[in-house]
């Protein structure tokens, strides 16, 4: 039996096969290498972050607090928080809230301000939205020592960060996006957690004076716990223009 | 019964004596509103300050209720001696004044002259606690305002929104005419024994004063008494200033006072009975 077999025809096809099949890959490879470098990039991603956030200029909000720390039982709340860059916070409220000290500034943007150093560690899933985990560190100092921001490349979006400040301990935030308004830059939702110090009346102040909870007192030595503030924002109105003598006569 | 009550009523309130538990309460919850609207911040900042470290506060927290709370913290120790003052007279001053004859010769058991005179007693005793109130929480609310209540005990801080406040004043100032009312059932008991009116007094302030140092001492071998003694239950007024109110603790309090009362006055109705009217 003789089988027609064209050597060269095959070989020139199956050279063609391999030479397309390497530009395609050598394609793909340089593509892959871009979007990574890109991402892997810790001072592009914080510059992106930066550059989204300082187009607030500044902001009003209905905001609703719930505060779940062990030994606070307070009611839902409900405030008015105005903001204007790069730092200033007040806070309005008809009768009584508490809000924490750190995590209000929730873009770390007034630490992103000054001189730091960035370190890309890895990519994480958080809330089902991958992220670029970055450590940034200020060189020049002031109350943050070092904080780690978990920033979604694709929305830019800052999705987590644990910072550790020098008198206020460590926090970890959480903030929350509406989905259905990609172009809005502002978060929906933080919930801070954080160390907060137990308290310990003495009992001529807290007029407790039957002695049970000083049982429970003594078998319970440790006297941080964690603590969580759940902030619910609402009613955005941003860049119309804050005035410095609202933030005035709030100074903290 | 009511001409025997609106009659003691009468001798009550026209005596001087009687004026003077409105008068010390007046003053002291003027002093203390003072005191606080001078300083009460600081006491405050004290209290807060580790909280301070961690939160940004906003409001009103120095107002009318929390200095109303403070001031009803030291009911222990005002009131039942000004409730002693008048019902520990109701039959000792009639025994120093001579009229016990006068009121026996009437057609008037002995056991509805007690009673009347208990009830003279609890209606001074709710006057007073009525006064208390509107002093603490009116003047509260002109020098301070209102907002939320803070109630701060050794290891935790409640606070209510100032729309779920004042329903638990009112809950705890009813309460406390119970424990009031306990007060002067025993001055009562102690006042059908002696012939002085001075001796009633002394012995109910030292009565209370020996029982709320045995309910407030933390000793594993006063617990076993501590539930049967009515001044550890004057405080259940506290369980209405908790996050979530302690219903049967509350009525436990609350059924062991009015047994306390039945006990007095059970006993003041049958010694009075048994009394030899000498004077």
């Amino acid at each position: 039996m003789h089988i027609n077999f064209d050597f060269r025809k095959v070989m020139l096809n199956t050279a063609k096969i391999i030479f397309v099949f390497l530009i395609a890959a050598s394609t793909l490879q340089s593509f892959a290498n871009e979007v990574t470098s890109a991402s892997k990039d810790p001072n592009e991603l914080l510059e992106r972050l930066k550059k989204r956030f300082n187009s607030v200029k500044d902001y009003t909000a209905d905001v609703q607090i719930k505060v779940k720390v062990e030994f606070l039982k307070i009611p839902l709340t409900k405030a008015k928080i105005y903001y204007k860059a790069p730092n200033k916070i007040k806070v309005d409220a008809k009768g009584f809230a508490m809000l924490p000290r750190s995590g209000l500034d929730f873009a770390n943007t007034s630490m992103l301000q000054t001189k730091y150093d960035a370190i890309y560690i890895k990519e994480e899933l958080v809330n089902k939205v991958n992220c670029s985990v970055v450590k940034v560190i200020p060189s020049e100092g002031g109350e943050v020592v070092i904080s780690t921001m978990w920033i979604d490349p694709v929305r830019n979006e800052l999705v987590k960060f644990i910072t550790t400040t020098k008198s206020n301990g460590t926090f970890e935030v959480y903030l929350t996006y509406d989905k259905t308004k990609p172009a809005q830059i502002m978060p929906i939702s933080l919930n801070i957690i954080f160390d907060v110090k137990k308290i310990q009346l003495p009992k001529s102040m807290s007029g407790d004076i039957t002695g049970e909870t000083a049982r429970v007192e003594k078998t319970d030595k440790k006297k941080l716990t964690r603590g969580e503030i759940v902030l619910n924002y609402s009613n955005f109105v941003i860049n119309k223009g804050l005035n410095d003598a609202l933030f005035i006569e709030a100074k903290e | 019964m009511i001409n025997l009550i609106q009659i003691e009523l009468s001798k009550v309130f026209s005596r001087t004596r009687t004026y003077i538990g409105f008068i010390a309460i007046a003053v002291l919850v003027i002093v203390l509103e003072i005191a606080f609207y001078l300083d009460g911040n600081r006491f405050l900042d004290f209290a807060t300050q580790s909280l301070k470290d961690s939160f940004i506060f906003t409001g009103n927290l120095m107002n009318g209720y929390l200095v109303s709370f403070i001031v009803l913290q030291g009911l222990i120790i005002h009131v039942p001696l000004l409730v002693s003052l008048v019902a520990g007279e109701l039959l000792a001053g009639e025994a120093t004044g001579g009229t016990f004859r006068f009121i026996l010769t009437r057609p008037v058991s002995r056991t509805r002259v007690v009673l009347a005179k208990y009830l003279v007693a609890c209606i001074y005793t709710i006057s007073l606690i009525a006064w208390l109130s509107l002093v603490s929480l009116g003047l509260g609310k002109l020098l301070f305002g209102t907002g939320e209540l803070i109630v701060m005990k050794t290891n935790m801080i409640i606070i209510f929104a100032a729309n779920d406040v004042l329903w638990r004043f009112a809950c705890a100032f009813l309460f406390a005419m119970l424990s009031m009312c306990t007060i002067a059932g025993l001055a009562l008991l102690f006042s059908s024994l002696v012939e002085n009116a001075v001796g009633p007094i002394v012995s109910t302030m030292v009565v209370v004063i020996v029982l709320v140092v045995i309910s407030t001492m933390d000793v594993e071998a006063l617990n076993v008494i501590k539930p049967f003694l009515f001044t550890t239950h004057m405080n259940a007024w506290k369980l209405f200033f908790e996050e979530v109110i302690d219903k049967k603790s509350i009525i436990q309090s609350a059924l062991i006072l009015l047994g306390h009362i039945i006990a007095f006055v059970g006993s003041t109705v049958y010694v009075f009975n048994k009394k030899d009217i000498l004077t």
